[in-house]
């Protein structure tokens, strides 16, 4: 299998992703959604690493700290969505539009 | 011969209406009776002190008429001291203090009508509601007559000058912030007065810098004797030599009132009537006249003959309109044109002396006149029509006796101060028909003579139909006297038109038979003109209208002034106004138009762009995405 098929894939998370964030109506997908981009950044990290002459694991340890960052992301993400609840008694992303002119 | 305690004392005259200006300024309004006793009792000390200066100076006796003292040398003081100066061998500027034999009658004069206008208004004033800077414009206006009297340089005087502009533009249009009835043509009148003596004030200054250029120095007595340095070198005078004289005489064209420029000078009676005498008789006006005497040394025979005829002009123009005046005020502020014409002639026929000598005489009879005419109008209610006015002399016995005391003088009868400077005035011309030849030399006398009679006529005619006949309105039927303190100063002037002639030092000398000629000329215009007047106005022997019909256009000519007011509206104001119109629609369409746009452009595109912002995170994530793929995509071809 060559790099054209780990970018393929990657692609198809990433547009995946991007629909899902921009498209679905609950705060939850959304998240869900914005995991699947970071996680097509990664599959691209360790792909090109991979197929990289020079070897080693740059890539790699990239993929792992994206990862992690994406841990905390999702649990602050969360706690906002647990206040946006409380706050709006809604987690559909068209009710939350006071921050507005 | 000056000693030590001389210039203190001779700086003091000025300083004490400036020290007194300052005051009234800065705390008159907190004052008791507005301060109005602050300037007054200011000018008093001057007066004295100018008086104190003009004894001793008496005491030289026969040296009086040539004596100078001047703080030349270690008490004058040097100015503009630049390295540039030291090594190219020019002057610094220096400027300091003179007093001599025209200086010293000159300066008690103005000091002592300026203390009487001082006096004068404090009735005449009472009530104003601007009376505290009322005060301070006087004082201001004293100060600045009085500091460029004793200048001994042409920058000075030309700084002193301004000073009094700017006093005259203030006082002129003093009613027109009145706070009960403002009145607008006030402010017009100075307004005009302002712009009109500016016209001649940047002809001097360009003179100063061209004399300045030449010599060096803009001392008088330093130019006195440069200039016939320069002409022997020369062997001749030079052309900017000529210009020079021609550009000083064009900025007492402006502030003396002279023909064309004199049109500001009967507008400036909107002023209140203590001002009038204040700018008509000693300070303001005689500053040109003292401008020019002063200059006379740099003034080449082609100047002076340009003078002597535009000044003789003047007092004929003047006169005539003077003759065809309804309003008090106006007669008197005709009076003045053609007197100034007097005088100024009198300097281009080659006496300043005599010049002089008439700014002094003129000085005290003319502010009598003004003062008696504030009298006339404060006790008729502001009524100032001739035609409304007569009968006053039994209602009025001490303005009427001042007013003809000064009448008589102004109109030449003998023995009356104005009779001997009209008469030296006149003589000289006569001497400088004698010498030349033509023309030229011939026409400041003939129309000296011709305004001589007319002198005597206006003036009668405006005196009777004043205060002879029977009153001609309610005011006038219901005048009293006016109290003490605006009484007190038409007395002393009536005493000064009467002796004035006698505190003058340096009489003037012209030949014997030209002063026959003179002594002739003025009494029998004198006659002439009483004659006239009495027919006239007080015996109705002779109807002035039908009299002024069979002048037929000229009297209407008269009466139009001329249209020289007319001219300058036409040439002067209509393309002014008219630029400004432009001005005016450029500034709002173009200047006004871009920043408006540039404004309503910026508001527009924000009020589209809000709309952007409306608070749905998808909807920018759109956006975002959007704007991402632009990107790329821009990228991407500007790769390829």
């Amino acid at each position: 299998m060559g790099l054209g098929a780990y970018l393929f894939v990657s692609l198809l998370l990433f547009l995946l992703g991007l629909v899902m964030a921009a498209a679905r109506r609950s705060l939850i997908y959304v998240l869900i959604g914005l995991e699947l981009i970071l996680n097509a950044a990664n599959l691209n990290l360790v792909a090109f690493q991979r197929f990289h002459p020079g070897g080693g694991l740059d890539g790699q340890i990239g993929a792992i700290f994206v990862i992690i960052l994406a841990a905390a992301e999702a649990a602050i993400a969360l706690a906002i969505v647990l206040n946006v609840y409380s706050r709006f008694a809604s987690i559909r992303p068209d009710d939350m539009h006071t921050l507005r002119d | 011969m000056p000693s030590a305690d001389f210039f203190p004392l001779l700086l003091a005259v000025p300083l004490l209406p400036l020290g007194a200006w300052l005051l009234q300024v800065l705390v008159g309004e907190k004052l008791p009776r507005g301060g109005d006793w602050l300037p007054t009792g200011a000018m008093l000390g001057a007066f004295g002190i100018a008086i104190a200066l003009y004894l001793r100076a008496q005491g030289l006796g026969e040296e009086a008429e040539y004596f100078v003292w001047s703080s030349e040398g270690e008490q004058g003081w040097k100015w503009f001291v630049s390295s540039e100066a030291l090594t190219s061998g020019l002057a610094a500027f220096r400027a300091g203090l003179w007093y001599d034999g025209l200086t010293a009658p000159l300066l008690a004069m103005v000091a002592g009508v300026s203390f009487l206008v001082h006096l004068f208004s404090t009735g005449y004033m009472r009530g104003n509601s601007r009376y505290t800077a009322y005060f301070a414009g006087l004082a201001l206006f004293s100060f600045a007559m009085l500091a460029m009297l004793v200048s001994d340089n042409l920058l000075f005087v030309f700084m002193f000058w301004e000073v009094m502009g700017l006093c005259s533009f203030l006082l002129i249009g003093h009613d027109s912030l009145d706070r009960d009835k403002p009145r607008t043509r006030a402010a017009a009148a100075s307004v005009k007065a302002f712009l009109t003596t500016r016209v001649g004030d940047v002809a001097l200054l360009v003179g100063l810098a061209i004399l300045w250029n030449g010599f060096g120095t803009l001392q008088f007595h330093e130019l006195a004797v440069a200039v016939p340095d320069m002409i022997e070198r020369h062997e001749g005078w030079p052309n900017w030599l000529e210009t020079a004289g021609l550009l000083i005489f064009l900025g007492a064209v402006g502030k003396s009132a002279q023909f064309p420029l004199h049109v500001w000078l009967p507008d400036a009676m909107e002023g209140p009537t203590p001002v009038s005498a204040m700018i008509h008789a000693a300070t303001m006006v005689a500053a040109g006249v003292y401008l020019v005497a002063r200059s006379f040394p740099v003034l080449a025979p082609g100047v002076l003959a340009v003078i002597a005829v535009l000044g003789a002009f003047t007092a004929f123009f003047a006169a005539t309109i003077a003759l065809t005046q309804d309003d008090l005020k106006k007669v008197l502020a005709y009076s003045t044109i053609s007197q100034l014409g007097y005088m100024i002639s009198a300097v281009g026929v080659g006496s300043p002396d005599g010049a002089l000598f008439h700014v002094f005489t003129h000085g005290l009879f003319k502010a009598g006149l003004f003062l008696g005419a504030g009298a006339v109008i404060y006790a008729c209610h502001h009524e100032q029509d001739l035609r409304k006015l007569g009968g006053l002399r039994k209602r009025m016995p001490v303005t009427y006796a001042s007013m003809l005391l000064c009448t008589a003088a102004i109109a030449g009868v003998p023995f009356l101060s104005g009779f001997y400077s009209k008469d030296a005035i006149l003589a000289f011309a006569a001497e400088g028909w004698e010498a030349g030849a033509g023309m030229a030399a011939m026409l400041p006398l003939v129309l000296l003579g011709l305004a001589a009679p007319l002198t005597a006529l206006y003036m009668f005619r405006m005196f009777l139909l004043a205060f002879s006949g029977e009153p001609r309105s309610e005011h006038a039927r219901e005048a009293k006297e006016v109290p003490l303190p605006m009484s007190l100063p038409l007395v002393l002037l009536g005493l000064g038109a009467v002796f004035g002639a006698m505190l003058w030092f340096a009489k003037p000398s012209p030949s014997d038979a030209a002063h026959e000629i003179a002594t002739i000329l003025a009494s029998v215009s004198l006659v002439l003109g009483l004659v006239a007047a009495l027919l006239f106005f007080q015996f109705r022997k002779l109807d002035a209208s039908k009299a002024a019909a069979a002048l037929g256009p000229w009297s209407r000519a008269a009466r139009d002034l001329y249209g020289v007011d007319g001219f300058f509206h036409a040439i002067a104001v209509l393309p002014v106004r008219v630029l400004g119109r432009v001005a005016s629609s450029f500034d709002r369409v173009i200047v006004d138009g871009a920043v408006h746009g540039l404004g309503g452009l910026a508001l527009r595109c924000g009020e589209r762009l809000r709309q952007l912002q409306s608070g749905r995170i998808q909807r920018y994530l759109y956006l975002t995405y959007a704007g991402l793929l632009a990107l790329t995509l821009f990228a991407l071809w500007r790769v390829s």
